[in-house]
């Protein structure tokens, strides 16, 4: 653990619980980006977040010094949002399509192209079954590596890196098809051949 | 390599996960296969575009409504279900020690030959699974109760832990001096017989 996180942590345990504040500075970002890309749906990803915090917070005493912060954190994001998942399946609840696009860049042809780009990238994702979804998240969103996302997911490495290839294969079998239909993205990779 | 194993390699390669040999070949090999050479274009695009996922933020005042229903932190109060399983284990390992030293009581064995005994009986039991056509249930099953006693494991606290290490030791001891009394029984018998 980074030693900032050691001193917040030491200050909630002594009973300053606005420290906490520090924390949810720190890793809202990198939570609510995770519990987005597994629900696809903004108010269900803040409620999860927000419930991935309390836990956090309510299990601080648990937490174990020598593992890191991020790693610990979002493994509870990880745990948090199966259960969810789990709990809407048995609801049979419909998956909303949720996709929002990025922030605007430079030009409009370059905004279009990002966007389109985004919008084929997220909606193949979602489509990922959620143990994929989750290892391609972590891996390439949220730059973890093979050792942090075994840990988070309590898998062996080599599993980890073969769902990784996996979830990639099934990626790039979902963005196939668009490609031969000659979307932006098609044209950028030919650009780059 | 062939074409076959170059998805493999693409992979590897994208993530740095290749010795510089095996690095070597890859790209010998890619020079050569425009096949390769388009997908591994494909693949390295697609890696562009999930590193670039965008990072995604709640709504604003995030922070505000989670302290809000935070408490002063105080100590999760214990578990009564591992405090059971703690007295539990504690209990049949009670048991099964005294069985030990009464077994050795009984036979008039010093300390290595209860040891040895025990060892023996351990040794009898595998023995005797692999005798008695158990194989295939030797195989399936201990994955599957692996897997119960990793996520029961987990949920634990290092005191649940120990106790649950304990009752494992002990159901295996219990096990085998069963199996080794059974034996006795049976040897008995027949020379009555």
């Amino acid at each position: 653990m980074e030693g900032w996180e050691k001193d917040v942590v030491n200050r909630i345990l002594q009973g300053d619980a606005h420290s906490y504040e520090e924390i949810i500075t720190a890793y809202k970002n990198a939570v609510f980006s995770l519990c987005y890309r597994m629900v696809y749906q903004k108010q269900e990803a803040e409620d999860l977040s927000q419930e991935v915090f309390l836990k956090a917070y309510r299990s601080l005493g648990k937490y174990d010094r020598g593992m890191k912060f991020s790693t610990w954190i979002l493994t509870i994001a990880r745990n948090t949002c199966i259960d969810y998942l789990r709990r809407r399946k048995e609801k049979n609840l419909p998956l909303e399509e949720g996709l929002k696009a990025g922030e605007a860049p430079i030009s409009a042809e370059e905004a279009y192209l990002y966007k389109e780009q985004q919008r084929e990238i997220e909606a193949a994702i979602e489509r990922l079954p959620g143990e994929y979804r989750l290892l391609i998240i972590l891996y390439h969103q949220q730059s973890r590596s093979y050792k942090e996302i075994a840990a988070i997911l309590d898998l062996p490495m080599t599993i980890v890196k073969n769902r990784l290839y996996r979830g990639r294969k099934m990626l790039k079998e979902e963005l196939d098809p668009i490609r031969k239909e000659g979307s932006p993205w098609t044209a950028e990779a030919v650009k780059n051949i | 390599m062939d074409c076959r194993s170059s998805e493999k390699y693409i992979n590897a390669y994208l993530d740095k996960d290749l010795s510089a040999g095996k690095e070597k070949i890859f790209k010998a090999h890619l020079a050569g296969c425009a096949d390769c050479r388009r997908e591994f274009d494909q693949y390295r695009l697609m890696k562009e575009q999930l590193d670039g996922l965008e990072v995604l933020s709640p709504a604003e005042g995030f922070e505000g409504r989670i302290l809000s229903k935070m408490e002063p932190y105080k100590e999760p109060a214990r578990d009564p279900r591992r405090d059971l399983v703690l007295i539990i284990g504690y209990f049949i390992t009670l048991f099964a020690v005294l069985n030990v030293l009464t077994t050795a009581a009984v036979q008039n064995l010093d300390w290595i030959s209860a040891i040895v005994v025990v060892t023996r009986v351990f040794r009898d039991v595998f023995d005797g699974l692999i005798f008695q056509g158990m194989l295939s249930l030797f195989i399936i099953y201990p994955i599957r109760i692996f897997n119960w006693a990793r996520i029961i494991f987990s949920e634990l606290s290092p005191e649940g832990r120990m106790a649950y290490s304990l009752v494992i030791i002990t159901l295996l001891m219990l096990g085998a001096f069963s199996r080794s009394l059974l034996q006795k029984m049976s040897e008995n018998l027949s020379k009555e017989h």
